[in-house]
């Protein structure tokens, strides 16, 4: 073979390459219109033969029905999330300590910040630690109670103010 | 409540809002008209009907939990499609690991030699779905998505490509290889011309 001669730069091979690449992918595929007889009628009766299946129940299974319950306790307690976590904690801390401290009377406030201005809540009915769950509400503070355990949610208002936006 | 249109079959547009709140209503209503269809799909594209009945219930749950995310100005079908599809990949890849053999030994001899029965013969219906499973079983499942949902669903080649994420000519590549096959399979056992 001659070493000076390298056919892939020939210019009529270039060229032949170049068309090559060029050339468009022959478009493969026809419509179903388009195919022979044979072919048409096979898919026709597939199609045909898939629409004549249905499946065995029509009504949704369960599962999907209690996902759907509008009012259902799990949408409700889903809505509900974080208040309903906050009675369980209240109630879960609460109740084992009620239990262990009695018969004994209440010793000394729990180190919660009280604030001695406020005028004192009123009893709560003595109806176990749930039912004594708010003990005092207003614009400043909400105060929960469950057995000795007391929680304090106070208002924005009580905090340090914020700092201005410059 | 519903107002179903060609691309809307099962009124989802107007059942939406109820859909979202959870309508136990709606749900029953949207259930009923959409799962034979989601069912049918998968029923092509997994060609087992046994994993059809559980796969479909599977995709009626995922596409009610990502309702949320489908945008109304967008057609249904190609949405729903999608997402069947996709979980039908999910599903064909897991039983590829699990009894690859032996579902290709089952279905290899299922096409019975003969003449196939008529498709809408209730007396068959046996002989019908094991044709009809047998016959999707010759595809490829790339071919099968393609063929279930052009030619047996009537879904248009754009929105095919969009569900199996593949350009548009892929598809009508795919559908050409199917026919091809299929012909080669059923057309000598065909019922008598005159009938489908």
């Amino acid at each position: 073979m001659d070493a000076g001669h390298d056919p892939l730069r020939e210019d009529p091979l270039d060229d032949l390459s170049r068309a090559f690449r060029d050339w468009p992918a022959p478009y493969a595929t026809r419509e179903l219109t388009d195919e022979d007889q044979a072919t048409r009628r096979s898919v026709a009766w597939l199609a045909v033969a898939l629409q004549a299946q249905s499946p065995q129940t029509a009504a949704p299974p369960e599962a999907l029905l209690q996902r759907a319950s509008p009012a259902g306790p799990w949408r409700l307690l889903r809505a509900g999330r974080p208040l309903a976590a906050a009675a369980v904690l209240l109630a879960l801390l609460g109740g084992p300590l009620l239990l262990l401290s009695e018969p004994a009377p209440s010793p000394a406030p729990p180190a919660t910040v009280v604030d001695e201005r406020t005028p004192p809540a009123p009893a709560a009915p003595d109806a176990g630690p749930v039912a004594g769950l708010v003990v005092a509400a207003s614009r400043e503070r909400i105060e929960l109670r469950s057995g000795p355990v007391r929680l304090l949610l106070l208002s924005r208002d009580n905090t340090t103010p914020r700092e201005e936006p410059r | 409540m519903t107002q179903p249109s060609a691309t809307d079959p099962a009124g989802i547009v107007a059942l939406r809002p109820a859909l979202l709140a959870g309508d136990a209503a709606a749900i029953d209503a949207w259930y009923r008209a959409e799962h034979p269809g989601v069912w049918r799909l998968c029923l092509g594209v997994l060609a087992d009907a046994t994993e059809a009945d559980d796969l479909a219930q599977d995709a009626m749950l995922h596409l009610l939990d990502t309702l949320d995310r489908w945008d109304p100005a967008r057609p249904w079908p190609a949405w729903r499609n999608r997402v069947v599809v996709n979980l039908c990949r999910d599903r064909l890849r897991r039983r590829a690991t699990r009894t690859a053999h032996e579902d290709a030994a089952q279905r290899a001899g299922a096409l019975q030699p003969g003449a196939l029965p008529s498709p809408e013969d209730a007396a068959q219906a046996g002989e019908v779905r094991a044709a009809l499973l047998a016959a999707l079983s010759a595809l490829t499942p790339r071919e099968r998505e393609a063929f279930v949902l052009v030619d047996l669903s009537g879904a248009p080649a754009a929105q095919a490509a969009a569900a199996m994420d593949v350009a548009e000519g892929t598809v009508r590549s795919l559908l050409t290889l199917a026919r091809r096959r299929l012909r080669g399979l059923m057309a000598d056992r065909l019922p008598a011309a005159g009938r489908p």
